[in-house]
C-alpha cells in the first residue's frame, strides 16, 4: 500500500482496477541508468516513476552521513558528510582529507555552496570556512576566520556568510563585508550576557580571545539563511527563531513557527518564504504566515532540508522521508513507511537530477524517457496492438488474450462478446467506436453508450472475408477495413461486406496493415508486396519498385503525405507514387520492423525486432542519416525490453502527443517533448597523470622529466553527467602520439607506453549519458622531457662521432696495410740490396779481376807464350779463389734463409760447418736471459755479423776454444764471440781488411749501419772479444712491437 | 804507342783483391805502363797518391772507409792536375756526373773496359778525356733532370737498405713526415712509381750504391 500523503485521483482509481492487473511501474528497476534533459523531474510522474539510483558503502561510498550536497561550475559533485569532504564523478567518489595545499584536516562539513565565481564554500562543524578553488584550498581570512555558523548563496550568486562575532557577511570581489555593520557594535554595546549553547560554547572557545563572550546579533548561531525577493536576508537560528536582515539592521521576525530552531530556509518562486523548522514547516506569504499551503503532512513533521527544482517542485527532506510538492499536492517518495529515512540534503544538480543525502549515502532521483508499465502478471507480458481512444483509454490486446484498456494507471478488462476468450489481433477506432479485429471471432465493435460498452460482432456469416482479422482501419470516410489473416481485405460500408483478395489486384491475401489518405487512396501491407488502392484501381510496389523487402509489415501515413512502409527488410517511404529507401546503410533500420509513429517533434519512433529508435524524420526523407540522427533506447531508458511485437498498431501517438509502445515486456510510454530536449553535455575533466604509476602533479605546464625508466604514462580522467554514469564514453588522442581519435571507450584511463621524448597533448570528449558528444574537450599537454642521451645535440653529436671514429678506424686499418705492405716492401728491398752486395761484393769484382788477368794474359799471347802460361795459371788461382767466395755468397744466401729462430742454435750450426777446417777447436754457446725474439731483418744481419766474427776466429786465430755469448737483455742485446787464440795483429785491427772477406772495420760499419755497436778486444797470445750491443729498442722492435701485431697480422711476413 | 818516353806511372785503388791483382795483370803486359802502388781504400789511396805522384790513378768509387769520390776530391785538392780514372762497377749518370765534377778526368766501367782500358789509359795521360758511350748516353738521358738533394739521396740509400720511413726518420734526426716528404720528392724527381722503383733507379743512376 503506497503511503500517500495527499491522495490524488490516479491512486482512487487505482483502487478499482486492482483486481484486474497489478500497476508495476518500473523505470528504473530493471536499470538504475536513465538519460537526462536539461530538465528537472517531470511534475506528472508519480513519485514512483522516477529512476533511482543509490550510492551507499556498498557502491564505494566512503561514509559518513551526508550534511550537504552542491556542485560546481566544473561539473564535480561534492558531498560533505560528518567526517569530511568527498568529490564524486559519478562513477568514483575522492575523499579530501586536507585542505591542499595547506596541511589542514578538513574533518567534518557542516555545509556546502557553490557560489557564482566557481568557489566551493565549505563550512565546517568546527565553524571554520574553507574556499576551494582551481585545486586549491583557501582557509577563510579576516572576519570569516572562524565562527562561521552558515552559508548560502544570494541571489547574485555571491556567498552569505553568518558569522557569531560579525553577524551576517557576503563575499563579494574578493573580499568579506558585514552585512550589518551596526550588529556587532550594537551587541557589543548591549548589556546582559550573551546566551550560548552548552555545545555551541564549547566550539567557540576561540571567541574568548577575540570578543568576551558576545555574539553580533540575533545573539545565536544563525543555522540557515535565504534571500527573499524582496531583497530581505533571512536568518535561522538554532534556538530563537527567524529574523531577517533589512537596511543594515537585523529584526526578529516576530512569526508564529511550529519551532524556534529554523533548520532550512527557502525563498518562494515569486514571493514569500519557506520555513523548515525542527517541529513543521509553514509558508510565509510576504505579509502572514499562510498554513493553508502546507500539507497537513509536513505542519508537523521535523523539516530538514528543502529545495526547488527547475520545474517548480518543491523537495522537502523530512526526518521521515523525501516528499514532492507541486501544483498536484504532496507526494511521498517512499512507498511504506518502512523505506522512510532522514533525508539530511537535497541538491538539484545542472542536469535536473535530484541529489538526495542521507546518514547513509547519497541517492540520485531522474526521469527516464519511458514509463513502463506492466500489463498482464501472466508469464508473456507482451501487450499486444495497442488503440488510443479520444477519451485517452489505452487499448491493447494482450498476446495471451482479451481486451483490456488503460487510463491513468488504471485498467479495466473488457468481456463483451467473450473477448477475453479470443486473441485481439487488432484495434482501431473513432470517436466513441472502437473496432475489433479477432483472431477467431471475426470483427467486433464496441460502442460505450452510458459508459458501458455494447459489443456487435461480424463473422464469415455476415460477409466477412474470414473469421481471422488481423488488421482492422476505419478510414476516414467511416468504412471500416479488415484485413484478415489468409482471405484478402473485407470492407464494410453501409453494413456490407465487400472483399478484395488477390484476384482483383491485391499483393496478398494476408494483410498485416491498412492506411488510408484524405484523398481516399488506400493502402494495404501484404507478403507480396505494397498494395495501393485509388478508385478502384489496384497497384501493387515491390522489390522492383524499391522495396527494400516484398513482406511488408507495417505502414503509416505521416503528417505530411509520406507514406512509411515497414518491411522485414527495413524501412521505406512512398513519396509521389515513387518508393524510396530509407535506412541507407544504418542496419538498425534494416531490421524487420513491427511498428512506427510519428511524434509532433519531427521524429518518428520505430520498433524494430530488437531495438527501440528515434529518428529525425527530415534526415531518413533526405537519405543522409547522421549519428545523432538516430537515437537508440535501450533498457536504461525505462524500457523493459526493446523487442517488439508482431501485431499491426504495436506504436500509437495519444492525443496529448505521447507516444506509446507495445512491447514484448510491457507498456511503455514516451513523452517526446522531454525526450526531444537538448541534452546537457558532459563536462569531461582529466583528472591525474601518473608515470610509471606515481600521480605528476596538474599545476602548470606538465614537465616530465628525463628518466631512462619513462615506460607507462596513464591519463586518468573522467566524464561529468550524473543521469546514466554508466553510459558516459570517451574518445581521446594523445597529440604528438595518435593519428585519430579513439574509439569511444567506457574505460576512464588511457595508458601509454614508451612514449619518446617530446611535446605532447591529451585530449579527451565524453559523450553525456544520452550518448550524445556535445561536451567541449579537456585536454592536458605534458612534455617529456629527454634524457641527454635522447637529446638532439648529443644524438646529432653521437652521430657525428660515430662517423668520425669510422673515419678513423678506416685510416687507422688502410694506414695498417699500407704499413705492413711497406714492411714487406722494405725487407724485400733491404734482401735485394744485400744480395746485390753479395754479388757486387763476391762475384763481380771476382769475375772483373778474373777478366783483366784474362785480358793481361791474351795480351801476351803470341809474343809471350811462357808469360801467358803464367797468367793462365795465376787466372785459374783466382778463378779458384773467385768461385770459392761466390759459393761463400751463394751459402749465405742459402743459410740466410734457412737460418733458425734461435739464434744460438743458427750459431752452433754455422760453428759446425766451420769446425770441419778446424776439428779441434771447441765451440759453445751461452744464452743469458730468455731469448726473446728479435726483429727478423736485425736477426739476420746479427746472424751475419757473429757469423763473420766466428769464421774470424776459425780461420784466423789459431783458437782451442770459441764462445758465443748472447745476452739477453731488457736494456740492449749483446753478443759476444771471443776465442783463446792469437790475438789480432794491431795493424789489421786498425786496417780491418783481411783478404776476402768484410774484416773488422767491415764488421763494423755493418753493426753501425743495423744500429748496433761493437767492440773489439783483443791481446797478443790472449784471444780476442768481439762485442756486438744493440739497444733494445732496435733489437726487440721496441714498445711500438706490440702494436704491430695487434693489427696487421704480420705472422710470416718477413720471410718464411 | 810510344816506347821511347817515359812509363806511365799508374796508381790503383780498389778494395777487392781480385780486381786488383786483374788489373796489375793486365796493366804489367804493357811496356809503356807500371804499377806504383796498389791501394784499398780511398784514404790509402790518398796516402800513396802522395808517396808516389802516378801519372795515372785508376780509381774504384765503392769503398769501405771513403767513397772513390771523396778521394778524387781530396787529391785534386792537393795536386790539381791530377789525372784520375774512376774505374767503377756502377754505371748510372749521376754517378758520373759527380766524379766527372769532382774532377776525374775518364769515366769507365769495369765491366766494359777489358779492351779500353788500356787506350783509356793512354788517353787521358795525353790530356784527353773520356767517358764511356754508355755512361754518355746515360749523362745526355738525364741532363735536364732534376738532381736529388743531398738529403734525398741519404733517404733513398737507407731506403735502397730495407728501411722503413720511422727508421729513417730517426736516423736521420728529423720527423717522419719529413722522411715521407722526402720520399715524395724522390719519387717524383725519379719518376718513380714506388720506393722500390725508386731504389732501382737510384742504383741504375748511380745515385746511391749498394
Amino acid at each position: 500500500m503506497k503511503w500517500s500523503l495527499k491522495s490524488s485521483s490516479i491512486f482512487r482509481k487505482r483502487s478499482d482496477a486492482r483486481r484486474w492487473l497489478v500497476i508495476g511501474v518500473i523505470a528504473g528497476l530493471a536499470s538504475t541508468c536513465c538519460a537526462y534533459r536539461a530538465y528537472a523531474l517531470d511534475p506528472d510522474r508519480t513519485m514512483s516513476q522516477y529512476a533511482r539510483e543509490q550510492w551507499g558503502r556498498e557502491r564505494g561510498f566512503p561514509g559518513g552521513s551526508v550534511t550537504a550536497i552542491t556542485q560546481t561550475r566544473d561539473g564535480y559533485l561534492w558531498i560533505g558528510t560528518d567526517q569530511g569532504l568527498i568529490r564524486f564523478d559519478g562513477v568514483n567518489f575522492r575523499v579530501f582529507g586536507q585542505a591542499s595545499p595547506t596541511t589542514f584536516s578538513i574533518g567534518a562539513v557542516q555545509e556546502l555552496i557553490a557560489d557564482g565565481a566557481g568557489d566551493l564554500w565549505i563550512l565546517l562543524q568546527s565553524t571554520k570556512i574553507l574556499r576551494y578553488h582551481d585545486g586549491k584550498f583557501e582557509l577563510g581570512r579576516e572576519e570569516a576566520e572562524f565562527g562561521i555558523t552558515s552559508v548560502s548563496t544570494r541571489k547574485d550568486g555571491s556567498a552569505l556568510l553568518s558569522s557569531l562575532a560579525y553577524g551576517a557577511l557576503h563575499y563579494r570581489a574578493g573580499k568579506y563585508e558585514s552585512l550589518t555593520p551596526s550588529a556587532y557594535l550594537a551587541s557589543s554595546a548591549l548589556s546582559g550576557t550573551p546566551e550560548l549553547g552548552d555545545n555551541l560554547s564549547t566550539r567557540l572557545s576561540w571567541a574568548e580571545g577575540v570578543v568576551t563572550h558576545r555574539l553580533a546579533e540575533p545573539n545565536s548561531a544563525v543555522i540557515s539563511m535565504a534571500e527573499t525577493a524582496d531583497g530581505k536576508i533571512w536568518l535561522g537560528t538554532r534556538d530563537k527563531g527567524l529574523f531577517y536582515v533589512s537596511q543594515a539592521r537585523v529584526y526578529a521576525s516576530g512569526m508564529e513557527l511550529p519551532d524556534a530552531k529554523i533548520n532550512c530556509l527557502l525563498a518562494g518562486q515569486r514571493e514569500g518564504l519557506w520555513i523548515g523548522t525542527d517541529q513543521g514547516m509553514a509558508l510565509w506569504d510576504g505579509t502572514k504566515i499562510s498554513p493553508a499551503q502546507v500539507p497537513a503532512s509536513l505542519r508537523h513533521s521535523k523539516i530538514l532540508t528543502m529545495v526547488r527544482d527547475r520545474d517548480g517542485n518543491l523537495w522537502v527532506g523530512t526526518a521521515r522521508g523525501l516528499v514532492r510538492m507541486n501544483g498536484d499536492g504532496a507526494s511521498a517518495a517512499e512507498e511504506s513507511p518502512r523505506e522512510q529515512r532522514t533525508i539530511t540534503a537535497l541538491f538539484e544538480d545542472r542536469e535536473g537530477n535530484l541529489w538526495v543525502g542521507t546518514p547513509r549515502g547519497v541517492e540520485c532521483l531522474h526521469d527516464s524517457a519511458f514509463v513502463t508499465y506492466a500489463v498482464t502478471s501472466r508469464p508473456s507480458e507482451s501487450s499486444g496492438p495497442i488503440y488510443i481512444d479520444e477519451q485517452e483509454r489505452v487499448w491493447f490486446g494482450p498476446t495471451e488474450g482479451g481486451l483490456s484498456w488503460m487510463r491513468g494507471g488504471t485498467m479495466v478488462s473488457v468481456n463483451s462478446d467473450r473477448l477475453n476468450q479470443d486473441v485481439v489481433y487488432s484495434i482501431a477506432g473513432s470517436k466513441s467506436e472502437v473496432w475489433i479485429g479477432r483472431q477467431q471471432g471475426g470483427l467486433t465493435s464496441l460502442h460505450y453508450v452510458a459508459g458501458s460498452p455494447v459489443a456487435r460482432t461480424y463473422t464469415e456469416a455476415d460477409g466477412l472475408a474470414q473469421n481471422s482479422v488481423y488488421t482492422v482501419h476505419q478510414s476516414r470516410d467511416g468504412s471500416v477495413w479488415a484485413g484478415t489473416l489468409s482471405g484478402g481485405v473485407s470492407r464494410l460500408k453501409d453494413g456490407k461486406f465487400t472483399t478484395y483478395t488477390v484476384a482483383n489486384g491485391l499483393g496478398g491475401n494476408s494483410i498485416a496493415s491498412i492506411e488510408d489518405a484524405p484523398t481516399g487512396t488506400m493502402w494495404f501491407a501484404t507478403p507480396g508486396g505494397l498494395s495501393e488502392l485509388i478508385k478502384d484501381r489496384w497497384r501493387t510496389y515491390t522489390t522492383k519498385d524499391g522495396l527494400p523487402a516484398n513482406d511488408v509489415r507495417c505502414i503509416l501515413h505521416d503528417s505530411s503525405g509520406v507514406l512509411w512502409i515497414g518491411t522485414t527488410g527495413g524501412v521505406a517511404f512512398l513519396k509521389a507514387s515513387h518508393v524510396h529507401a530509407g535506412g541507407g546503410d544504418n542496419g538498425l533500420l534494416r531490421e524487420t520492423v513491427l511498428g512506427m509513429a510519428e511524434d509532433h517533434g519531427g521524429f518518428l519512433w520505430i520498433v524494430t525486432l530488437n531495438h527501440v529508435l528515434r529518428v529525425s524524420r527530415v534526415a531518413l526523407l533526405a537519405g543522409k542519416l547522421r549519428d545523432e540522427d538516430i537515437r537508440e533506447y535501450t533498457l536504461s531508458d525505462g524500457l523493459r525490453g526493446t523487442e517488439g511485437v508482431r501485431r499491426d498498431r504495436s506504436v500509437a501517438e495519444d492525443l496529448q502527443g505521447r507516444i506509446w509502445l507495445s512491447m514484448n515486456r510491457g507498456l511503455s510510454v514516451v513523452v517526446p517533448s522531454r525526450a526531444n530536449r537538448e541534452s546537457v553535455p558532459a563536462i569531461a575533466h582529466v583528472e591525474t597523470v601518473s608515470v610509471d604509476g606515481s600521480p605528476v602533479a596538474l599545476q602548470g605546464f606538465l614537465r616530465i622529466p628525463a628518466s631512462a625508466s619513462h615506460r607507462r604514462v596513464s591519463v586518468d580522467y573522467a566524464g561529468l553527467s550524473f543521469a546514466v554514469p554508466d553510459r558516459v564514453r570517451f574518445r581521446y588522442r594523445l597529440d604528438g602520439f595518435d593519428q585519430g581519435w579513439s574509439e569511444p571507450v567506457s574505460s576512464r584511463r588511457a595508458i601509454y607506453t614508451n612514449l619518446g621524448p617530446g611535446s605532447y597533448r591529451f585530449r579527451v570528449v565524453a559523450s553525456n549519458s544520452d550518448g550524445l558528444w556535445n561536451g567541449s574537450e579537456s585536454a592536458v599537454p605534458f612534455r617529456i622531457e629527454p634524457t641527454f642521451w635522447q637529446a638532439r645535440w648529443f644524438q646529432s653529436s653521437s652521430v657525428i662521432a660515430l662517423a668520425c671514429l669510422t673515419w678513423l678506424l678506416y685510416r687507422l686499418r688502410l694506414y695498417q696495410i699500407s704499413r705492413q705492405f711497406d714492411i714487406r716492401v722494405e725487407e724485400r728491398l733491404g734482401e735485394r740490396t744485400r744480395i746485390a752486395r753479395e754479388l757486387h761484393d763476391s762475384l763481380l769484382q771476382g769475375f772483373q779481376g778474373l777478366l783483366f788477368h784474362l785480358q793481361a794474359a791474351q795480351n801476351m799471347l803470341p809474343e809471350r807464350p811462357q808469360d801467358a802460361k803464367r797468367a793462365l795459371d795465376s787466372v785459374l788461382d783466382q778463378g779458384d779463389q773467385a768461385l770459392a767466395e761466390a759459393r761463400n755468397a751463394v751459402q749465405d744466401l742459402r743459410s740466410s734463409s734457412a737460418v733458425h729462430d734461435d739464434l744460438s742454435e743458427a750459431l752452433a750450426v754455422v760453428a759446425e760447418e766451420l769446425a770441419a777446417q778446424n776439428p779441434s777447436v771447441k765451440f759453445r754457446v751461452l744464452v743469458e736471459g730468455k731469448a726473446r725474439n728479435l726483429d727478423p731483418i736485425l736477426r739476420d744481419e746479427v746472424y751475419r755479423f757473429a757469423r763473420e766474427a766466428l769464421r774470424n776466429a776459425y780461420s784466423h786465430a789459431h783458437a782451442h776454444n770459441i764462445e758465443a755469448e748472447i745476452t739477453y737483455a731488457d736494456l740492449r742485446f749483446v753478443l759476444r764471440i771471443r776465442d783463446d787464440g792469437a790475438g789480432i795483429d794491431p795493424k789489421v785491427l786498425v786496417l780491418g781488411s783481411r783478404e776476402g772477406h768484410w774484416g773488422l772495420p767491415g764488421m763494423r760499419e755493418r753493426a753501425k749501419k743495423f744500429g748496433g755497436k761493437m767492440e773489439v778486444w783483443t791481446e797478443g797470445g790472449a784471444g780476442t772479444e768481439v762485442e756486438l750491443t744493440i739497444p733494445a729498442l732496435i733489437a726487440y722492435g721496441g714498445p711500438s712491437a706490440p702494436g704491430r701485431f695487434l693489427f696487421a697480422g704480420r705472422k710470416g711476413a718477413p720471410r718464411s | 804507342m810510344s816506347t821511347h818516353s817515359e812509363p806511365i806511372r799508374i796508381l790503383s785503388v780498389d778494395d777487392h783483391p781480385l780486381l786488383r791483382a786483374g788489373v796489375v795483370a793486365l796493366i804489367e803486359t804493357q811496356p809503356d805502363m807500371t804499377m806504383v802502388g796498389e791501394a784499398t781504400s780511398g784514404r790509402e789511396g790518398i796516402e800513396l797518391f802522395r808517396a808516389t805522384r802516378p801519372n795515372i790513378t785508376l780509381m774504384d768509387l765503392q769503398m769501405p772507409d771513403m767513397s772513390g769520390i771523396d778521394a778524387i776530391i781530396a787529391i785534386r785538392g792537393e795536386f790539381p792536375d791530377a789525372r784520375i780514372i774512376v774505374l767503377t762497377t756502377y754505371g748510372g749518370d749521376v754517378l758520373a756526373h759527380r766524379a766527372l765534377k769532382a774532377g776525374a778526368r775518364a769515366y769507365i766501367l769495369k765491366g766494359m773496359v777489358r779492351k779500353d782500358l788500356l787506350e783509356t789509359i793512354r788517353a787521358v795521360h795525353t790530356g784527353r778525356k773520356h767517358v764511356q758511350t754508355e755512361v754518355a748516353y746515360d749523362l745526355a738521358d738525364h741532363a735536364g733532370d732534376d738532381s736529388l738533394t743531398a738529403r734525398e739521396v741519404e733517404v733513398l740509400a737507407l731506403i735502397g737498405s730495407g728501411n722503413s720511413n720511422k727508421f729513417i726518420a730517426d736516423k736521420l734526426s728529423i720527423a717522419e713526415h719529413t722522411v715521407k716528404g722526402h720520399v715524395k720528392s724522390i719519387l717524383s724527381k725519379l719518376g718513380a712509381s714506388d720506393r722500390t722503383h725508386a731504389v732501382m733507379l737510384g742504383l741504375k743512376r748511380g745515385i746511391i750504391q749498394l
